[in-house]
């Protein structure tokens, strides 16, 4: 793991957002949040980048072009850009350690807003 | 919970009459034959190749003699490849009511149809007295699968179906989870969980057998509303479904059409053996599901986030949904709002025991939304496997 530098125990986080696992670098989002809005966390005010469904993730911290993203407590992926801290976490900044996804999202009409 | 006996002493806790084509021919002829019934429990299911498959064959047999079954009527065209015969002396083997009827024998449609009525009325006549016994937990046997899965899946219903399998392996029920191409990523922490270091060794390599198969058809089972629904990667998708397992130790690994040998957990490999032969290991659900129900499944805890409807052939399928939107619009076909965990309604825990409860309620007779719906998909395909090696089942 490449998560060195950021191995602090969460702080505060908003209400919307749940922690899996207390090694992970994202956030599971438990209710929709809009682009631009504000999010706390570890103490910290920081501006969501895109829009985020129920169920998508989000930066607990920032993660480096190349670190795995850890999600219950489990290497789900692997960041392919610098990812930072409050930014939705999905196919466009990450991907498999085994497979490609043969779809990206974008291309279809989002249901879950 | 109540059980009609069955001579190889397993208890259905239902008692269907189920109309079997053994061709695609012959679908027609079984499907208009089962119509005249409904609502009654009269269900079509059947195999649609021309070619026969040893695979095929031997998922038809567990299927005919599964507990839920009471009596089976087979229709062939009569120049297909499936071992009519040989099924149905599998079927009489059990003591359960079985005919054959041969299209092209009969004479044609309707009077192929008409036969198949008369025995099925018949049929029905005589299960209705059936007398049901007393049914233990440790008689159960409960599968699971997850569909159209989201981001919500792995939060609230796959976790929640964990609790309620660690419940009833405490119990004494065997529970099954599978889709191995959906276990990717997770191989090292299910390793961790077997009963023995050889099956440790097994588990491991049928995940293995699985990316090499999904490698080889160059998609990983991964389908654009994954995405759209917040899940980003194959091993993302794995980590949330593996949740469905629950916490016990596993106790072997089984492939379609093998009953576990007592309770316990066990894991399902529906990814054929050898080289990639007929496609996709599972092309939908109900495949799955099938596979889960020739393993002797009474029951199936069906995940889903973005609101699958689906029920199934001989087995009820109680369907536990995710994701609180998708429940609100698909309230009716949803037998468990799982999603109510996001809007901190309820906990885990909680959600696991509505499941328990739920399954000795449907256990004994209540129907689930899919079965009220008249909801009966049922596929079958092509595929081949070797049998399972010594090591998969420690404890038998």
């Amino acid at each position: 793991m490449t998560n060195k530098n950021n191995t602090a125990p969460m702080g505060e986080y908003d209400p919307r957002l749940i922690l899996l696992d207390p090694n992970d670098n994202i956030f599971g989002v438990a209710r929709p949040i809009r682009a631009g809005e504000m999010l706390m966390i570890d103490g910290e005010l920081v501006q969501l980048d895109q829009q985020a469904g129920m169920g998508f993730k989000i930066a607990a911290r920032n993660i480096e072009q190349g670190e795995h993203i850890l999600k219950y407590g489990a290497v789900i992926g692997v960041a392919n850009q610098h990812i930072t801290k409050g930014q939705l976490v999905h196919v466009h900044n990450i991907e498999s350690t085994y497979m490609a996804n043969t779809v990206t999202t974008g291309t279809r009409k989002e249901v879950i807003s | 919970m109540k059980g009609y006996l069955r001579s190889d002493g397993r208890k259905g806790i239902r008692n269907i009459v189920t109309v079997v084509y053994l061709v695609e021919c012959a679908h027609h002829v079984a499907r208009q034959v089962a119509q005249r019934f409904a609502p009654q429990d009269v269900q079509v299911i059947g195999f649609p190749g021309c070619y026969p498959n040893e695979y095929a064959q031997s998922m038809m047999e567990r299927l005919c003699t599964h507990p839920n079954v009471g009596a089976v009527l087979l229709v062939s065209l009569g120049c297909e490849g499936f071992n009519k015969l040989k099924l149905k002396d599998v079927v009489a083997e059990t003591g359960r009511p079985v005919e054959v009827l041969t299209i092209q024998g009969e004479g044609g449609t309707g009077k192929t149809m008409q036969k198949g009525i008369e025995w099925v009325e018949q049929q029905l006549q005589d299960l209705k007295e059936a007398p049901t016994v007393e049914m233990d937990w440790s008689e159960l046997v409960v599968g699971t699968i997850c569909g159209g899965s989201d981001g919500t899946s792995g939060l609230t219903a796959n976790p929640a179906i964990g609790r309620a399998f660690d419940q009833f392996v405490d119990k004494g029920a065997a529970c099954i989870f599978e889709e191995t191409g959906e276990l990717i990523g997770c191989e090292p922490h299910m390793a961790k969980r077997a009963a023995t270091p050889e099956l440790a060794k097994e588990l491991v390599q049928s995940i293995e057998k699985a990316a090499r198969y999904y490698e080889v058809l160059g998609y990983p089972s991964f389908a654009p509303g994954n995405a759209d629904g917040g899940l980003s990667t194959i091993e993302e998708k794995s980590m949330g479904a593996y949740a469905k397992s629950g916490a016990s130790t596993i106790s072997g690994l089984i492939k379609p059409g093998d009953i576990p040998p007592s309770g316990g957990l066990y894991l399902l490999d529906v990814v054929p053996d050898g080289e990639v032969r007929f496609g996709f290991p599972n092309i939908v659900d109900n495949a799955e599901i099938v596979e889960l129900i020739a393993c002797g499944s009474h029951v199936i805890l069906f995940a889903t986030g973005r609101g699958s409807v689906v029920g199934s052939a001989i087995s009820p399928v109680v369907k536990v949904c995710a994701n609180p939107l998708t429940y609100k619009r698909m309230a009716d076909d949803m037998d468990v709002n799982a999603g109510k965990i996001l809007d901190n309604e309820a906990s885990l825990d909680e959600v696991g025991q509505e499941i328990v409860d739920l399954v000795a309620q449907v256990g004994d007779g209540e129907m689930t939304r899919s079965e009220a719906l008249g909801h009966t998909e049922f596929i079958l395909t092509y595929k081949s496997f070797e049998p399972i090696g010594p090591a998969c089942l420690p404890a038998a």
